[in-house]
Formats: structure tokens, sequence, C-alpha cells
């Protein structure tokens, strides 16, 4: 890898990360401009393909960006454009984390821990609501609700049993119905 | 009522903190990383931390998540900084990012390898799709059990469905919502005299 990938790397990304307002999603047009229109390392076909390769991969949603960095520098670019993007971010959260760690048990830290409670129980159900609309299938809420009437039942089922259920339904109704 | 019973000890060094590994911490998480597909990634860690673990409580989860959430860059990476920090400090905090990134990077690379194959076969695509919903399943429990934490609170109630309506119904900007509701939620709750834990 080239030492000025590396730096179109960082210029591209680090500022990225810290505007991620709302999660990795919200700059994915960010991403995909500094990819395609500013650095031209991908096509704007590639872009899309291999955001949907990403997004069947298992976690983040933003993983593109390592697929990005694989297609300039290999293994070594994977790694740098995947800690550029995650690096910033996540050393902003573990600076305030701490903060707010070292003071808790103080009365206002819990008044403003009881008053981020239920904006974080709004958003969590903002986020059930976005990944439902990705989804957009009456299959996909109603494995979503068989899997939570599971989880109330047993909550600490084996999650390889969940998730291979839900697998083994979705292939089933993708073959026969 | 002994500092153990609270859901918030008094200070953060006495606290009914667990000992946990590094070695713990990174096994969690990897497992997360490799299992949490198409979404509700933060329902796996809430899963393994709080049901499975016991190493935190409900509402430190939450509140957690509540930060992970409004502090820019992805929700994942973010409480699992939270969690591995709390857990132990800095070191937890690097360990818990790096293993939960691990598994998805290698395995973005590893599909792309295998797209060309992959994108033929249906069944595939529909096994992922099956799979992320099912996660989906997990998202709600967590959703569910937060909202039933306030259940005695109308204003909690309040602010958590004008929360969503904002944000999912009325589609207002995602950092405006929580500029306006997070203060306002925190001065709800601000009660009329100050009194530490201890």
């Amino acid at each position: 890898m080239r030492s000025e990938d590396f730096w179109a790397l960082l210029f591209a990304f680090v500022p990225l990360s810290l505007m991620a307002f709302g999660g990795n999603l919200a700059i994915l047009g960010g991403i995909q401009h500094q990819a395609v229109d500013v650095n031209r390392w991908l096509g704007p076909q590639e872009f899309v393909d291999y955001f949907a390769i990403s997004r069947a991969a298992p976690g983040p949603g933003s993983m593109i960006v390592t697929i990005i960095g694989w297609k300039i520098g290999g293994w070594l670019g994977a790694v740098v454009a995947t800690l550029t993007l995650y690096l910033p971010s996540s050393l902003l959260c573990l600076a305030v984390s701490r903060v707010w760690t070292r003071y808790r048990g103080r009365a206002w830290h819990t008044a403003i821990q009881n008053g981020l409670v239920p904006v974080a129980a709004g958003l969590l159900w903002v986020g059930i609501a976005a990944v439902l609309e990705v989804a957009n299938s009456w299959l996909a809420i109603a494995l979503a609700l068989a899997a939570f009437a599971v989880l109330l039942w047993r909550p600490k089922i084996n999650p390889l049993i969940l998730l291979g259920a839900g697998a083994a339904i979705a292939i089933a109704v993708d073959r026969f119905l | 009522m002994s500092v153990k019973d609270q859901h918030v000890p008094a200070d953060a060094s006495s606290s009914g903190r667990p000992h946990v590994s590094l070695f713990a911490i990174a096994r969690v998480f990897l497992s997360i990383g490799a299992l949490s597909f198409g979404g509700g990634i933060t329902g796996w860690v809430y899963r393994d931390v709080v049901l499975k673990q016991k190493w935190m409580t409900e509402v430190e989860f939450v509140t957690g998540l509540a930060l992970a959430q409004a502090l820019p860059g992805g929700n994942v990476t973010n409480i699992s900084v939270y969690v591995g920090n709390w857990l132990r400090g800095i070191p937890g905090a690097i360990v818990a990012l790096l293993a939960i990134l691990l598994v998805p990077a290698t395995s973005t690379i590893a599909l792309l390898a295998a797209y060309g194959y992959f994108a033929e076969l249906s069944f595939v695509r529909a096994a992922l799709d099956g799979i992320a919903a099912a996660a989906i399943g997990l998202l709600i429990l967590i959703s569910w059990k937060t909202s039933y934490e306030i259940r005695a609170s109308v204003t909690g109630l309040a602010t958590m469905a004008a929360t969503f309506i904002g944000i999912s119904v009325l589609h207002l900007p995602f950092m405006l919502i929580v500029a306006v509701m997070a203060p306002l939620s925190i001065a709800i709750a601000w009660p009329r005299k100050l009194t530490d834990a201890e």
C-alpha cells in the first residue's frame, strides 16, 4: 500500500467517522462520494454491489469501507480503512464513557441516567422501524415477532438455534410459496 | 438497602462491577461479531452482557446505549467501547472494539471472494434475510424490556413516544430530536433535591 493511499484513506474517512451522528449508515452517502467521486477507488455500480456484499456479512453495516481498503491495498489497506472509519468515533466514545462512568452514583448522574432511559427507549423503536423498513416484507416482520416471542420465553436460548430457524423458515418460504 | 441492591453503586471503584478478564471480553465480543447478521447487533450485545453474563444492569446498559447512539460512529462499536471500558477500562475498550470488528471484517473480504458464486443462489439470499429477521427479534426484546422499565412513568412513556414519532413518523432529523428530547427528559427527571447515593 502506497503512502499516498494511506493519507487519502485518512482524509476520506476520519472526518466522516466523527460526523456519523445516528450511526454509520448516516454517512453512507459520504463514503460513496469519497470512494466514487473524489478518489475514484470504485465505480458507481461497484459501490452498490460491494455494499450488498458487506450487508450480507455479519457485523456493523458499514463494512464496505473494509472492501474499499482491500481494493486499494490488500489486507493492510483493509485494516487501515476499517480503523480510519471506526477508531476516531470509538476514541471519542471512550473519552465520554470514561467521564460518564467516573461519576456513577452522583445524584446528577442518576438524574441524567433516568432522563436518558425514555429517550433511549424511543431510539430503540426507531432502530427497529428502520430495519423493518429496509427489509420491507411480511415474512421479516413475522419472523422478527416470532423470534421476540421465543426470546421472551427463553431469553438465554442459543442464538444459533434462533438464527438457524430463521434461515430455514425463510428458505422454505422462498422455495415453496 | 445496601449499595449492591441499587442500580447505581456509590462510586466506581467500590461498585459491584464483576471482575471480568480481557480474554472473556474478547471471547464474548468475537462471538457477537461473528453471529450478528443483518443488524440487531446491539441486541446481541445486550443479550450477552446483561442477560447471560450479567456484567451490567439493564439501566446501566441502556444509558450506555443512549450515549452510543447520541455520539457519532457506529452504534455497535460505540456500545462495545462503552461496555469494554466499563468492565476493564481502556484495555477493555480496545479489546472489545477489535474483537467485535475482527470476524465481520475478515468475513466481508471472504464474501467478496465468493461473491460471483453466491449471487446465483437465491436460497443464500433468503437464508440471510431470515437470519437478519430473527436478529430483529432481539432488538424488539431489548426495546420491550426498556419500555417496561419506564411503564410507571407517564412522562417517560410520552418522551419515548415523542422520540419515536419525531424520527420514524415525522422524519425529523435524528440529531434535532436527540438535542431537544434528551435535555427535556433529563429536566423532567431532575429531582427537586439532589442527594448522592451514599
